[in-house]
């Protein structure tokens, strides 16, 4: 056993050694240790952390944290299912299909609407929702008003009014038929959002386009003019723009090309359309890449992927109908993920049963049945996948008060 | 030094705060990154660990003889005993969860972490303030504006305490 002197020697060495190890005296004052276990937590949690004090929002805020955590975190969220719509155009009205729940629905009363007017979902991107709503009494030529909503911890932020001249042109339009609006935001680069919107022009072969870039960071919108001649403008459909690596990608149809922004040069490209004849299924994105479903024959989904440098599509999964699920009878689908996987959603008719399909390896899970009117099903046939928005859950962003 | 070694195995003391001794075989500790590398680089004999409480001591030195006997036919009695490990009250939790970090036993950290943030997952802004003993250093008026346009953050689990 130990001699007292040994016992003194050894104390000496850890005393050189220990100035190494920086002293600690709680998991609250270790800042690695506590990243380590808020990075294990799922959204709302992490949400209700980052409200604790400054310290740990400024954890939280920052955008290394949030790649970490999004790598850690299988968040799935979920999907508003547009409802019902009165020709007044105001009143819509939403299912949330929660994924993160199995499939459990939630009906909405409503969204969280600071305006307390009928509320439209115009776009879903990286948690946020960018969201429109009308006065209803002014029929002929409504107010809209735009905001941007976090329904993960019900905040939301509204977009200043867009004042400059290009509206005078339009002064007699709906202004929701040519303000096209879409929301970037991708939180492990930066902790702001932008909407984009692009004011059409009608005539054939247009090729000016009036475009408006809003910016969280300075709550105003910028005014810029791009050209562009292509003769597939006249065939891009612009409500429906998909924000996918610093870009927003719209579709065209019945068109070879279409065209995107690039939201670093802030310039107008062409890319290919994977079809001429065919209108999409599904055209949105995931994991930073964007895909086009279309169906072959009515019996086979072809989820098309576009390659990183947008020359052309590949043809990347092949879904066949199976029993259960008949691809002649489409309600709605759109893509998921949220864990490694990614999954295909798809709701059928007429018993409206809402499937999720493994694209990896073709397994599928019953989610749940939607009970959809005729009224619904006739919406949702037209409106060609743009009344379905799937959100993943973000505990990160933060407005700020709304000022109405 | 050759009094620290009896037979073919190497021991080892282990001080905890309250200047308990723990005589343990040198083995178990090389599952700790920290003590590994002072056994190694300074043939240390006896490790005071001031900032340890005997208590959380004894419950790591329990950790690391259960694991060094996992076989693969006993997996499933060793996760019952992780499970066992960590049901204890949340200070306790957190005791030894810093401990475990500072003295980098990986493994038994990750789970450490995870029970963690099971237990404060379902838990308010407020009771989350109550475990780790913070004040909320926002101003009055920052504070109102969270509680009026989330409150639900402030609802949740209020006990701050055990489970």
């Amino acid at each position: 056993m130990l001699t007292n002197k040994g016992k003194k020697r050894s104390t000496k060495t850890k005393k050189n050694s220990s100035k190494k190890v920086v002293s600690f005296a709680s998991v609250e004052g270790n800042n690695d240790l506590l990243t380590t276990i808020l990075l294990l937590l799922s959204p709302k949690p992490l949400f209700r952390c980052k409200l604790v004090c400054k310290r740990w929002q400024s954890l939280i805020s920052d955008p290394k944290f949030a790649s970490f955590w999004r790598l850690k975190t299988p968040s799935l969220g979920g999907l508003f299912v547009n409802r019902f719509w009165r020709k007044d155009n105001t009143s819509f009205k939403y299912f949330y299909i929660s994924f993160t729940d199995n499939g459990l629905i939630h009906s909405l009363k409503g969204l969280q609407n600071p305006y307390g007017e009928g509320v439209v979902i115009l776009n879903s991107c990286g948690g946020l929702l960018l969201c429109r709503t009308m006065k209803k009494e002014r029929t002929i030529n409504p107010i809209c008003k735009y905001y941007v909503s976090n329904p993960t911890t019900n905040q939301f932020i509204a977009l200043p009014e867009i004042t400059y001249y290009i509206l005078t042109q339009h002064r007699y339009g709906d202004a929701a038929d040519f303000l096209h609006m879409t929301l970037a935001f991708d939180y492990s680069v930066s902790s702001h959002f932008k909407v984009i919107h692009v004011c059409s022009d009608r005539r054939p072969r247009a090729e000016n386009f009036e475009i408006g870039i809003y910016s969280s960071e300075t709550n105003l919108w910028k005014h810029l003019t791009c050209q562009i001649s292509n003769s597939a403008v006249s065939r891009v459909d612009f409500n429906n723009g998909v924000f996918v690596n610093r870009a927003i990608f719209w579709p065209a149809y019945k068109s070879e090309t279409s065209i995107y922004f690039d939201l670093d040069t802030e310039s107008l490209h062409p890319y290919p359309m994977p079809s001429k004849r065919r209108e999409a299924m599904y055209f949105g994105s995931l994991k930073d890449r964007l895909y086009y479903i279309r169906s072959k024959k009515g019996s086979r989904l072809d989820v098309f992927e576009l390659e990183k440098d947008y020359s052309s599509w590949c043809c990347k999964y092949k879904i066949y109908e199976f029993p259960e699920m008949n691809f002649s009878q489409i309600n709605f689908l759109t893509l998921i993920s949220g864990d490694e996987n990614r999954y295909l959603v798809i709701c059928t008719q007429p018993a409206g049963m809402v499937l999720s399909i493994n694209l990896d390896d073709s397994s599928y899970t019953n989610l749940c049945k939607l009970l959809l009117r005729p009224s619904d099903i006739k919406e949702l046939s037209e409106t060609c996948g743009s009344a379905v928005h799937y959100l993943s859950e973000n505990p990160f962003w933060i407005g700020s008060r709304l000022d109405i | 030094m050759a009094s620290s070694t009896t037979g073919e195995k190497k021991i080892l003391t282990l001080k905890g705060g309250d200047n308990e001794e723990f005589i343990l075989e040198e083995s178990l500790v090389l599952q700790s990154e920290l003590l590994k590398n002072m056994v190694k680089e300074e043939r240390v004999s006896s490790i005071p660990l001031p900032s340890i409480k005997s208590k959380t001591l004894v419950k790591i030195i329990e950790y690391l003889k259960k694991h060094a006997e996992l076989t693969p036919s006993n997996k499933e009695e060793f996760k019952n005993f992780e499970k066992e490990f960590v049901n204890v009250v949340l200070e306790e939790l957190l005791d030894i969860t810093v401990a475990v970090n500072y003295l980098k036993i990986n493994g038994l950290l990750e789970f450490c972490c995870q029970a963690v943030a099971d237990r404060i997952k379902d838990k308010s802004v407020e009771a989350v303030r109550k475990i780790f003993r913070i004040e909320s250093d926002f101003t009055p008026e920052e504070e109102s504006e969270f509680r009026k346009e989330t409150p639900e953050a402030f609802e949740g689990d209020l006990d701050d305490t055990t489970n």
